[in-house]
């Protein structure tokens, strides 16, 4: 709800309220009238801009307008409208100030602010302030409160307008990029996965490229149209639809309770593990998303155990993003709970892979200390040993499959106010990624 | 940046106007280009290049060097030497800082000393250009202001940009083993703008900024004037403009100072108004011709080094002021006139005896109703107010006298003397002494003007020939210029002035020409004396009065003739104790004959009317003439009733300003009326607005329950608009409330919500078309259940976000 604007003197104005007085009093006291026409020409500027900020901003309003959810590492960007209902008089240099803070089960991160300006704001139009936030780390955050402001003209006298309600954003967990090697666990048993998938009809599938001809080529790949253009034969190339179960489960723990009070590296250490496998997670599922025909099971052993099972599209793509992006660690006896889930749930002959923040004989004594019999879970479907444990503690491990998308944001801790100021839209980001955003938006939009 | 560069240039240009104007108020025109060198200085090596920045220690150094030496100067002069030498400090020290690497800080300093100045320079000047270049002034004030206002903006705002991403940047942990994830472990989002803080100043600025800032210039310009007219005044200003003096413009003074270089301005303020009526038929008395009144006599010539005074005559021994006698003997032939004058006292000279001088058409007698405070002084000849001890001079005086002076509606030239006892007639033949006496250094006038008397074969055994023939002398403008600027006339310093005007320049005004003849009629054995009253004026027909200005003021001969040559100048006067007579002579050339002007003097008139209208109705604004400018505008109602009114009003509540104003503004009733009338100027928009759009109506609508709970239920319904409409289901336009429940119901079902948040649309949309439409009562329990159920729905959405896909 957005309130009526309230004016305070500013520090400047104090001091010049100070010496208008004193012309003024002396004027009036001693009747001196060049000293009258002086007073008269400080004390009309005063009150004239009084009237001009409370103007300027009541005919005003303005909103956020932002993609919500938003990926972590990315630029997101937002932008401020300011919409001005008067007719005929604009608002000049509007300064706005809007807030954004991390909420993470209840409490609250300390906030970042940023500082923003319109130069002119037309009569009857929109303004618009784009910025962005660079949000690093995943989760809802909340953002607000957002006030306009003016001092325009001369300073000496401030109005504000607050925006109290606050908005929050769901920042999805950082995509990455998978290796090649993924693709071979998905696609093939290269690690004795007993994993199934079927051809679909006798098509060579979807085109999806254009590539030279080598022995072996079907002739009626051939493209006769490129083949002529470029003096070489040129075949389709086309992408085999198969259909892939795959089993994923995201086992996020805690530390132990005296690594947690021994050693903070450690905590930071373990915090970034629970990252990455998230992240990796997180990856995957919009990797096998956009690849349709593909059956997914996921299950998320953290605080409580949470399942997805589903078709991929853009739609279950957001909700599992959204759902990892307030994940968090649990004690790791959830992963029961995710194992016996996924024996129900999951698909005949899928491929298992399990992305935990611990090792895997780590998981399996806890759950051994649970109960004896979790360690022989075997279903027709997929056991424990068959299935691809990867301990995100381990580097190498992870780096055979994922890795992290890089950005290229230049530290700003070293650049200056200006450099900072006028980077702009200079910040790169991953083009599937933005593609990503944009389409789960239009998906949200619809 | 560019509104940093705008800044540099705005200030150092503030700086300079401010010195121009204390330059023009010190007449030292050093000052000024000083300050303009200073400042192009200034801008081009340590604004632009940034070659010649004075480090901190060092202007500091100079500061304490300026201020000794200014306070040094400060304490060993006068007052007004004291001001300027407080306002060659503010010039030197600002010349520092512009020397300076300007910072907010710096900003401010020259902003506040560049005001200063202009105060000191206020209450020094006294020009109309002053007046325009204040608003020159103020305009750079108000864009060095605003732009000052962007700039600091704009640092601040960059200043916390970049400190909220130095935050963000610390919180950033670091692992040696996964270093390329650290910047994961920001918590803090960093923001970046995406249009540069510099580039939105720049675009400020460009956007119209400076007509803006024009128009605003002219708004407080209007205000200015509004808040100058309207201030109260009670008259007794405690300062007075050096250099701001009667002399050196029109009107009626005591003594006469001839020699001065400069001009004289036309002060069209209002002197008085008379009114002649037929004593004995009590009708109005048509006047022919544009009459004379007499205020002073001057008869003692008194040379000086390069210029000459004429003074009155003084108090003669034993002198005391008399009431007027009544008229005993009429002239064969005149009328009996009565004069009602009313005179603005406040501007008129003193008369021998301090007090103001009464004009009149003479020979003078009581009236019927002559107040008893007018009196008559017959041995300086001056009718005067006699004030009294501890009295307040008014603004304004009434009074009326009668005169035998006319004969069938003309003015008589003649004014007989008679000397009936011989204490008369002593006072006479001093009188005539007086009129005789010449000076030395005019000496030379005897030969000049026998010699002048024998070129033009004037028969100088009469007094009377003699006496006209050097009036057409005079008067003749082929000879003489009538003129009141002294500007480029060449002037022998070394002689008297009048000798200078008759024998080289020959152009002067009134006083040089009355002077001359009575000089050359005193060379000539003639006794002669000079007048100095008001001569001409506006007919007000509807008013059946004469309007004299200030600048109807003139100077007029009388020459003494004994009894024996009256009959030459064919006029009928009563013989019993004649003594002899004045005769007027008027050597002055008509104004209305003067030589074609030029554009020149088109322009030097512009100036001098635009100086005048200033001094008028600026810096010599007083109560009467603040009362007078705003019945010009039409306030008509603002007459000394009304004030009466007001005032008696005013004193009812105990603010009495006749206490003073400082003691009357000081009372708690004063404090509340200006609070009252403040609230009432700020709230003014609120209260239009109210009343405009029936707010008070509103605020007549009994407040209940019953409404409080209506709106709160639409609130609902509005929240859960707003809700829904934030994940994507807005409601469209089409669309009534209840299809849009049944839409969302819908929507919910298919997003596998349970069953009482599915319901909770039409719950809403019920109640809602309940109150709406229904006008049915809410209770707040039913508010509360649907508050209990938005709440819930927000609730359990933000704790699983992935059901609702």
């Amino acid at each position: 709800m957005q309130v009526k604007p309230r004016i305070l003197i500013t520090t400047q104005g104090w001091y010049y309220l100070f010496v208008v007085l004193f012309i003024v009093g002396g004027a009036i006291m001693r009747e001196v009238n060049m000293l009258v026409i002086l007073s008269g020409m400080l004390f009309g500027p005063l009150l004239l801009h009084w009237r001009l900020t409370i103007s300027s901003l009541e005919n005003l309003s303005f909103r956020r307008k932002f993609n919500n959810p938003t990926m972590a590492g990315v630029e997101t960007r937002m932008e401020i409208l300011l919409e001005n209902h008067h007719r005929r008089w604009g608002s000049w240099f509007v300064q706005v100030h809007d807030r954004i803070r991390k909420v993470n089960q209840g409490s609250t991160a300390d906030a970042s602010e940023i500082q923003l300006a319109v130069p002119f704001v037309f009569a009857s139009s929109v303004a618009k302030i784009p910025f962005t936030w660079d949000i690093a780390q995943r989760g809802i955050y909340e953002m607000g409160p957002l006030y306009i402001e003016s001092r325009f003209p001369f300073g000496l006298v401030r109005a504000r307008r607050t925006l109290r309600e606050r908005e929050s954003i769901i920042v999805c967990p950082q995509l990455g990029r998978l290796t090649p090697q993924w693709r071979r666990v998905i696609e093939s048993d290269h690690h004795g996965l007993s994993g199934s998938f079927s051809r679909q009809g006798r098509s060579e599938g979807d085109y999806y490229a254009m590539r030279q001809w080598r022995s072996g080529d079907s002739t009626r790949w051939i493209h006769w149209r490129t083949t002529a253009r470029l003096g070489e034969l040129m075949v389709r190339q086309y992408e085999q639809q198969r259909d892939r179960a795959v089993g994923i489960v995201l086992d996020l723990s805690e530390l132990t309770a005296e690594i947690q009070n021994a050693d903070l590296n450690q905590q930071n250490h373990h915090a970034v593990v629970i990252e990455i496998a998230v992240s990796m997670v997180a990856t995957i599922v919009n990797d096998l998303c956009s690849r349709n025909g593909s059956h997914f099971s996921l299950t998320i052993a953290g605080t409580t155990a949470s399942h997805f099972s589903a078709t991929p599209s853009q739609n279950v793509t957001r909700a599992v993003l959204e759902s990892l992006a307030v994940v968090n660690p649990g004690n790791g006896e959830a992963l029961r709970d995710s194992f016996q889930w996924l024996s129900h749930e999951g698909q005949q002959g899928m491929t298992v892979v399990i992305v935990s923040t611990r090792s895997k004989q780590q998981a399996i004594t806890q759950l051994d200390q649970i109960n004896n019999s979790a360690t022989n879970v075997t279903q027709q479907d997929w056991s424990l040993q068959d299935a691809l444990w990867i301990d995100c503690q381990n580097h190498l491990e992870v780096d055979r499959f994922f890795q992290p998308y890089e950005t290229t944001n230049t530290t700003s801790a070293e650049q200056t106010p200006q450099q900072n100021d006028e980077q702009g839209d200079a910040l790169k980001q991953p083009a599937h990624v933005e593609a990503e955003m944009s389409r789960a938006t239009e998906e949200a939009s619809h | 940046m560019k509104v940093e560069r705008y800044l540099q240039i705005c200030t150092a240009a503030v700086a300079v106007i401010g010195s121009l104007l204390l330059g023009i108020g010190e007449r030292a025109p050093e000052l000024p280009l000083m300050m303009l060198m200073a400042a192009l200085t200034s801008v081009i090596f340590t604004d632009i290049l940034g070659w010649l920045r004075l480090p901190k220690i060092i202007a500091n150094i100079f500061m304490i060097f300026i201020a000794v030496i200014a306070f040094s100067d400060f304490f060993n002069s006068t007052s007004q030497l004291q001001l300027y030498a407080v306002a060659n400090l503010l010039v030197y020290v600002q010349i520092v800082i512009l020397f300076q690497q300007k910072t907010a800080r710096l900003y401010g300093h020259l902003a506040v000393f560049s005001l200063l100045q202009v105060v000191v320079a206020s209450l020094l000047n006294v020009g109309v250009i002053f007046g325009a270049l204040l608003f020159v002034y103020l305009v750079f004030a108000f864009l060095a202001l605003s732009l000052f206002n962007v700039y600091r903006q704009i640092s601040v705002m960059e200043k916390a940009n970049h400190q909220s991403t130095l935050l963000s940047a610390q919180s950033a942990t670091t692992n040696t083993q996964s270093s390329e994830w650290a910047f994961l472990m920001r918590d803090r989002p960093r923001g970046r703008t995406g249009i540069g803080l510099r580039s939105v100043g720049d675009q400020t600025i460009a956007t119209g900024f400076f007509r803006y800032i024009i128009g605003i210039g002219m708004i407080v310009m209007v205000f200015t004037m509004v808040f100058f007219y309207c201030i109260p005044r009670t008259g007794n200003s405690a300062w007075h403009h050096p250099g701001l003096s009667s002399a050196g413009r029109t009107g009626m003074t005591r003594e006469i100072t001839l020699g001065q270089v400069g001009q004289i301005l036309a002060d069209d303020r209002l002197a008085l108004r008379v009114s002649f009526t037929d004593e004995k038929i009590n009708e109005p008395y048509e006047v022919a011709g544009d009459p004379y009144l007499s205020g002073t006599v001057l008869t003692r010539y008194v040379p000086k080094r390069g210029s000459a005074n004429w003074l009155p005559t003084g108090l003669a021994v034993g002198s005391t002021a008399l009431t007027l006698e009544s008229v005993r003997n009429i002239p064969l032939g005149h009328d009996l006139v009565r004069q009602d004058i009313t005179v603005e006292v406040v501007h008129n000279p003193k008369s021998v005896f301090g007090d103001p001088l009464l004009p009149a058409v003479y020979p003078i007698y009581a009236a019927r109703n002559t107040p008893e405070q007018v009196r008559y002084d017959p041995f300086s000849r001056q009718l005067f107010l006699n004030v009294g001890p501890g009295k307040t001079i008014v603004d304004q005086y009434r009074y009326s006298v009668v005169t035998t002076a006319f004969s069938k509606q003309n003015q008589q030239t003649v004014t007989p003397v008679y000397a009936f006892d011989r204490r008369s007639q002593d006072t006479l033949r001093r009188k005539i002494r007086a009129a005789l006496e010449l000076p030395a250094e005019v000496q030379s006038l005897t030969e000049f003007t026998r010699d002048l008397l024998i070129q033009r074969r004037v028969d100088t055994s009469s007094s009377i020939l003699i006496a006209r023939d050097l009036e057409n002398y005079l008067t003749s403008q082929e000879l003489f210029t009538y003129s009141l600027s002294q500007f480029g006339i060449e002037r022998d310093l070394t002689i008297d002035p009048v000798l200078d005007f008759v024998m080289n320049h020959r152009t002067g005004h009134c006083e040089y020409f009355a002077s001359a003849l009575a000089l050359m009629l005193r060379s000539q054995g003639i006794p002669a004396r000079i007048v100095i009253g008001y001569h001409g004026g506006e007919y007000n027909k509807i008013g059946e009065h004469f309007k004299f200005r200030n600048s109807d003021a003139h100077a007029w001969v009388e020459m003494f003739i004994p009894p024996e040559t009256l009959p030459a100048l064919d006029v009928v006067i009563e013989s019993t104790g004649l003594a002899g007579a004045w005769v007027l002579l008027d050597p002055t050339p008509s104004r209305d004959e003067q030589l074609e002007r030029t554009l020149y003097d088109e322009v030097v008139d512009s100036f001098e009317y635009a100086q005048l209208l200033w001094d008028n109705y600026v810096l010599t604004m007083d109560p009467q003439q603040q009362e007078e400018a705003l019945r010009k505008l039409g306030i008509n109602n603002i007459g000394a009733k009304d004030l009466g009114v007001s005032t008696r009003l005013l004193k009812s509540i105990g603010i009495d300003f006749d206490q003073g104003l400082l003691r009357s503004l000081a009372k708690p009733q004063s404090l509340l009326i200006f609070l009252l009338v403040i609230s009432l100027l700020l709230g003014a928009g609120r209260w239009i607005k109210l009343i405009r759009w029936g707010g008070l109506l509103r605020f007549a609508r009994p407040r209940n329950t019953r409404l409080r709970t209506q709106q709160a239920s639409v609130m609902f319904y509005r929240r859960m608009e707003k809700f829904f409409t934030r994940r994507g289901q807005p409601r469209y336009a089409s669309q009534t409330q209840r299809e849009y429940a049944i839409e969302l119901t819908q929507w919910l079902c298919e997003s596998e919500q349970e069953s009482d948040i599915v319901k909770i649309p039409n719950q809403v949309v019920d109640l809602f078309y309940a109150v709406r439409f229904g006008d049915s009562d809410v209770s707040p329990e039913q508010l509360l259940v649907v508050e209990n159920c938005l709440s819930s729905l927000s609730h359990r959405v933000r704790k699983n976000p992935k059901r609702l896909t």
